[in-house]
């Protein structure tokens, strides 16, 4: 009999919570799980009460620590970042197009090409900052090595000073308003500027 | 100290905390368990109790709170094996916690004197 809760619940625990309170709400609900649930409903019936008992928890820890404006720096940084690249792009291709006569080929795929470009790199980090966030568990790690990333032992000691959570959070909010961006614009293409020099 | 903690402290100076209806029922189970009040006791106690199913999340975040408004306070203790070698962080009640009890107490007693419902005792 496994006595080891369900790996999706323990990672999503490790994402919602913070760092500090990881180990204590992770210990309180393993002991409930071992010493009341597993009897009560089974191995099957107490590993699915865990995965239910985390998930219902996420909302109320996430509201709270949005409510103490805990992410505010991550959400700014998300909202600069695709902000900006919204703008840079605006600007390149008004620029582009003000100065080469280049007004048969239309500017929306370039501009698409360019946010998708943002989101996928805003992705890929997001996916490494949340792997690497949650590697104390030491499952993820073979993953990691098969990419060429230092050895988990490595990467577990950067982990344990609890400095992740802000990185990871970050990127995660930077990937969420960076999809969503991404997604818009492939729909709606936006006009570019124009810029006109004058005469 | 963080700043919203001291205006909060600045706000209330003189009178106890107003508690919500979680805060008072994990207020009372901190009470109620004494030197075993760490987060699973207290979601258990509440739900034989009260018949109400709170969630982990909404009991660590109350507590949390009540931690910031200075009603309880936490130590952390041993790791034990059922914990898979993991702390525990237990919560006592402090003066101003049982202050805020005490004045939630008497409120609702102020409320009730007098009062019956229809059918109630009978």
């Amino acid at each position: 009999m496994t006595r080891t809760p369900p790996l999706a619940g323990r990672l999503l625990l490790r994402l919602v919570l913070p760092p500090r309170e990881v180990e204590h709400v992770a210990g309180d609900l393993q002991e409930e799980w071992i010493t009341v649930r597993i009897p009560r409903l089974g191995e099957v019936g107490a590993r699915y009460w865990y995965l239910r008992e985390v998930v219902r928890s996420a909302g109320p820890v996430l509201l709270y620590r949005l409510g103490r404006g805990e992410f505010l720096p991550e959400l700014l940084l998300a909202f600069t970042l695709t902000l900006g690249s919204y703008l840079a792009v605006e600007f390149f291709w008004g620029l582009v197009l003000s100065l080469v006569p280049l007004r048969a080929a239309a500017p929306a795929p370039g501009f698409v090409m360019g946010s998708i470009v943002v989101a996928g790199v805003v992705a890929a980090s997001s996916g490494f900052f949340r792997t690497r966030a949650v590697l104390e568990d030491g499952v993820l790690a073979p993953l990691l090595l098969v990419a060429g990333v230092p050895p988990a032992a490595f990467l577990s000691a950067w982990i344990a000073d609890g400095s992740t959570f802000v990185p990871s959070a970050a990127f995660g909010a930077a990937l969420s308003v960076g999809t969503l961006t991404g997604v818009l614009v492939a729909v709606y293409p936006p006009r570019p500027f124009t810029w006109r020099a004058r005469p | 100290m963080r700043p919203d903690y001291f205006f909060y402290k600045v706000d209330n100076m003189g009178r106890a905390a107003v508690l919500g209806e979680l805060e008072h029922l994990v207020l009372l189970g901190v009470l109620r368990l004494d030197e075993d009040a760490y987060g699973m006791r207290i979601r258990l106690e509440i739900e034989e109790r009260t018949g109400r199913d709170v969630s982990t999340g909404a009991i660590y975040t109350t507590l949390d709170r009540l931690e910031r408004k200075g009603l309880v306070r936490s130590e952390v203790g041993d790791p034990t094996p059922e914990r898979g070698g993991r702390a525990r962080r237990t919560f006592r009640l402090t003066g101003e916690g049982a202050r805020a009890l005490t004045e939630a107490r008497q409120t609702l007693a102020r409320m009730w004197s007098g009062l019956s419902l229809e059918g109630e005792g009978a």
